[in-house]
């Protein structure tokens, strides 16, 4: 079966996407057949069903085509043996087509309703997917207390576990950073938190309840969730700035955020202010303005809980200093918990979380772990031999 | 970088523009051939058969059967001609609708970068895949024009042989009938703009808004997003019912109309079968003649209508084939041994205002140059210069002595191996990402030698299938190291004898990092590479250094020059280890 109009449109897109990076590799030529074969497929579907509607279309026409032969031959016949009067004769050829008119609606209908149930059954199965647990009898008070994940396993699907029996502990009110390796796990820790997912054994707890058990809506309400490529959706300036949140607010209230965020300039730059319109998927702005603009956001959100996803990894070091200060400064005594391999990051911490394949080989002070945990100890040998002054 | 989302402006394009498409796509002229063919010949046939039943009816049924198996046959013709014509004419759109589509993918792939900046890709899309159908329809809308002309003379003209009173009366309906349906086109093209706008841009919002589910769920956004996205469907909803009911008003007219051209031949017709001018048989042929008559003038309108709305979509197809390409043609290959890039007086901006002013530095051969500056100060846009994705707005790039243009682009472009920001992957497998732009076949041994040196076997090699894991649109089933692990192999297997590294390392942690590092200091050297570096040990390990400010060099010079001349201002800019720490 040939691949129709999405594939091309999926195609198509694609490339257009990444045509500086096709560029870069001068792959045009390549990237051209592609394009090409992908046309090529959509015109097979579609010569394939040319041919069903002509056949349908003849179909249609030779079906009133035998009835007026048929009521004319037997018709004259009948007018011949005095059956029928000419205006009965008439009047049936003037009909049949008029039959044959509404059998042809009934054929269309019968065409659209088959290609609806192609769409329908995809719709369905979206339809059908499971939905998030919301939990809303539950009370919407979040308990304080300590995050604590008990031998929590996970995956995303068939790639295999990503953790394997997590246990360990997030103080309240502290801040917590969490290294390793890349695909360590680290951001799949706060996506569990999140309640994105859940994981497939063990459990997270706060304050000794199960997050899993607690009124969805109201735990993300106590949640910022900063991550790693600071994704704003288009709309105001405005509207990005209070995204989701319960109240209104006020112009004042903004620019105060955006200045503790380091975005109060870029804000006051852009025609119409805090009404400047945000292009789509961010485009307007640079990787570091993005990420300023989402801290404002959070910091107007307030929550208690800040899940931190390599906040800085786009800024310049003055800006990532003046950015990590802000949150230990300014949310000091909220929960912290920061996924990073910045020294700067692990360094203010109140506690080190070592992750390493999925497992917890390591946690407690920097002192601590300098001593105990080895990697911990490679992990901040090579950052230092990375930043040493000559 | 903004768009222009206000509004929905038009495109024109003139005549001969339009014909332009054509030239250089194959037509099938066969099929176009056949199709006229096959209309004239149904034109004739239903002509003969009208004619027939007139006969009939005066016979008073008493048809001899030899006639009646030529009525049979002509309805047979008739049906083998109508099937043709309309598979005849599906391929062949199919066929024009294909040579247009890769007409234009072709031109967009070659088209200069900076076309796209301003437009973005959504619009492009759709001129590849909906606006291209109507390059068929203008066609065959022609071609059908040609063939309704000769309908309605011979109609016509057989009109007037059988009575030319009720001809005439006939064709006073005509104008009318021409009124209603012009007016309804142009009512039906305003709003189909209007309709195509709207959803263009709820396709737009709805496109967004599912790549980041997560972000409105971790928002409690959701009701919000209900809201607008009701709000978007609303207002579809009217559109559509306005589409609806000028629809259904129209369907209206349409009938009444077709009702009084009924009534006309049969009323007007009695009073000449009564005066015995007319036979019976002939009122009945007039009947279907006329009918005949009117849905060849309304189809004329409905193909007026299908043009203009070609017409549109075409001119935006038109406009984007006028885009300028990127110079190619000319240009020596880059086969010359390792000479100096350097940028003499180079302004340049995306739009209006300059992102690079004045610049002017070296980038020595076969060493290792660091750029350095704060977000914004142009690094990025050094490195597109260079790629010659963009030109200078003022000054040149020099390769040696001579300017870069000069150079083939591909094959200048080729000689660069690129890291960038992001570090976009295609849709592919892993082994595909990493050999892409290779035009050499790549051996397995090869391929792990450059995976484990990119530090990319180690993960690849645990996933269930290996290299030929797919990755999916935009690599999310991958972290943003295991990303710029496989950029890094792509880069390191086309051994490029040039190296632009942009931020190749900010999404590592400290062990991948070094490693990466290790192994890129290893392709870098006797290379030129060019790096745009965050933390001081890049600094200190390259030969030349330029750092960047606001668009403009502030110094360049050796890293230990840099370092004492620009401390301050590095200083601010760089990592730095925090005291405690030491």
């Amino acid at each position: 079966m040939p691949r129709g109009g999405a594939f091309l449109v999926q195609t198509i897109a694609g490339r257009i996407r990444n045509l500086p990076l096709i560029k870069s590799f001068a792959t045009e030529k390549k990237e051209e057949e592609k394009g090409v074969a992908a046309a090529g497929e959509l015109y097979k579907a579609n010569v394939q069903f040319q041919y069903i509607q002509g056949v349908l279309v003849s179909y249609l026409f030779v079906t009133e085509a035998v009835g007026i032969v048929a009521a004319v031959i037997w018709g004259s016949m009948l007018l011949r043996n005095g059956e029928i009067t000419l205006e009965a004769w008439l009047a049936f050829f003037l009909f049949v087509p008029m039959v044959n008119n509404v059998l042809r609606q009934f054929s269309a209908l019968w065409t659209s309703v088959k290609e609806l149930q192609g769409r329908a059954a995809r719709m369905s199965g979206i339809m059908d997917a499971p939905q998030e647990e919301q939990n809303s009898s539950a009370p919407a008070d979040i308990p304080a207390g300590d995050v604590a994940f008990r031998d929590v396993h996970f995956g995303y699907g068939e790639s295999g576990e990503v953790l394997s029996g997590l246990s360990f502990t997030i103080p309240r009110g502290k801040a917590t950073a969490t290294v390793g390796v890349s695909g360590s796990g680290k951001t799949t820790i706060l996506k569990l938190l999140e309640r994105l997912y859940s994981p497939t054994s063990g459990s997270i707890q706060v304050g000794g309840k199960e997050i899993a058990g607690l009124n969805l809506h109201s735990w993300r309400d106590s949640i910022s969730y900063v991550t790693q490529d600071a994704a704003v959706f288009s709309g105001t300036v405005r509207e990005c700035l209070t995204y989701g949140l319960p109240r209104q607010f006020g112009d004042g209230e903004l620019m105060e955020a955006a200045k503790l965020a380091g975005i109060d300039g870029y804000i006051a730059q852009q025609p119409g202010g805090l009404d400047a319109p945000l292009a789509i998927w961010g485009s307007g702005m640079s990787g570091g303005q993005r990420q300023r603009l989402v801290i404002a956001r959070e910091l107007l959100k307030g929550a208690d809980i800040l899940l931190l996803d390599e906040p800085t990894s786009a800024l310049d070091a003055e800006a990532a200093a003046a950015v990590s200060d802000t949150f230990y400064t300014r949310f000091h005594g909220r929960t912290i918990v920061t996924v990073t391999h910045e020294l700067n990051f692990i360094a203010g911490a109140d506690k080190i979380i070592v992750l390493n394949q999925g497992k917890v080989e390591g946690q407690g002070s920097h002192e601590e772990l300098m001593k105990s945990c080895e990697s911990y100890r490679k992990l901040v040998e090579e950052q230092s031999y990375q930043e040493v002054f000559a | 970088m903004k768009k222009n989302t206000g509004g929905y402006t038009p495109e024109k394009a003139s005549f001969r523009e339009y014909l332009g498409i054509f030239m250089g796509i194959k037509m099938p002229w066969l099929f176009i051939i056949l199709i006229f063919a096959a209309t004239i010949a149904t034109t004739f046939a239903g002509l003969f058969l009208t004619m027939f039943t007139g006969d009939m009816v005066d016979a008073q049924g008493n048809v001899p059967t030899g006639q009646l198996v030529r009525f049979a046959l002509g309805y047979a013709v008739m049906s083998v001609c109508l099937a043709g014509q309309t598979i005849f004419q599906g391929i062949a759109s199919e066929r024009i609708n294909l040579g247009l589509r890769q007409k234009l993918w072709r031109k967009i792939v070659y088209t200069k970068q900076s076309c796209y900046d301003v437009d973005g890709g959504e619009t492009l899309v759709s001129r590849v895949t909906t606006d291209c159908d109507f390059a068929s329809k203008l066609l065959t809308t022609i071609v059908g024009f040609l063939s309704i002309a000769i309908s309605l003379a011979t109609y016509i003209s057989s009109m007037y042989h059988l009575n030319v009173t009720i001809a005439n009366y006939t064709m006073l309906l005509i104008p009318l009938s021409i009124l209603i349906g012009w007016g309804y086109a142009k009512l039906k093209f305003l709003i189909a703009q209007k309709t195509q706008a709207m959803l263009a841009r709820t396709t737009s919002y709805l496109a967004e808004r599912t790549s980041n589910l997560a972000l409105v769920k971790t928002s409690n956004a959701q009701e919000l997003e209900l809201r607008q996205g009701e709000a978007n469907f609303q207002a579809q909803y009217e559109m559509q019912i306005k589409t609806g009911l000028m629809s259904a008003f129209y369907t209206a007219l349409q009938t009444l109309y077709n009702i009084v051209s009924i009534l006309i031949p049969f009323i007007a017709g009695a009073g000449f079968v009564a005066a015995g001018k007319m036979t019976a048989g002939e009122v009945v042929a007039f009947y279907g003649i006329a009918g005949s008559v009117g849905t060849y003038f309304t189809n004329v309108i409905d193909s007026v209508g299908t043009i203009r709305q070609a017409n549109g979509a075409l001119a935006r197809v038109i406009n984007t084939m006028k885009l300028p390409d990127e110079q190619n043609a000319s240009g020596a290959t880059v086969d010359e041994p390792d000479r100096d890039i350097s940028f003499v007086d180079v302004d340049f901006g995306y739009g209006e205002e300059p992102v690079l002013h004045q610049v002017s530095c070296q980038i020595p051969k076969k060493k290792v140059t660091a750029v350095i500056g704060a977000n914004g100060s142009g690094k990025t846009t050094l490195f597109r210069l260079i790629e010659r994705l963009y030109d200078p707005r003022k000054g040149s790039i020099r390769f040696g002595e001579k300017d870069a243009d000069s150079y083939d682009l591909h094959a200048w472009r080729k000689a660069f191996g690129v890291v960038a920001q992001g570090s976009p992957l295609l849709e592919g497998t892993v082994r595909e990402n990493i050999c892409y732009g290779c035009q050499r076949p790549v051996s397995e041994e090869e391929l792990i030698k450059v995976a484990r040196k990119a530090r990319v076997y180690d993960f690849v090699s645990k996933l269930p299938e290996g290299f030929d894991t797919l990755v999916s649109p935009g690599g999310a089933n991958f972290s943003g190291g295991q990303r710029q692990c496989i950029a890094i192999a792509r880069a390191m297997m086309c051994a490029p004898d040039y190296l632009l590294l942009d931020e190749a390392t900010s999404n590592l942690d400290a062990h991948s990092e070094r490693a990466v590092m290790e192994a890129l200091e290893e392709l870098m050297r006797g290379r030129t590479t060019v790096i745009i570096a965050h933390s001081l040990a890049t600094i200190r390990r390259a030969d030349h250094v330029i750092v960047l400010r606001e668009g403009q060099v502030e110094a360049s010079g050796s890293p230990r020059q840099i370092l004492e001349a620009s401390g301050n201002y590095l200083s601010k800019v760089m990592n730095r280890k925090r005291p405690n720490m030491a």
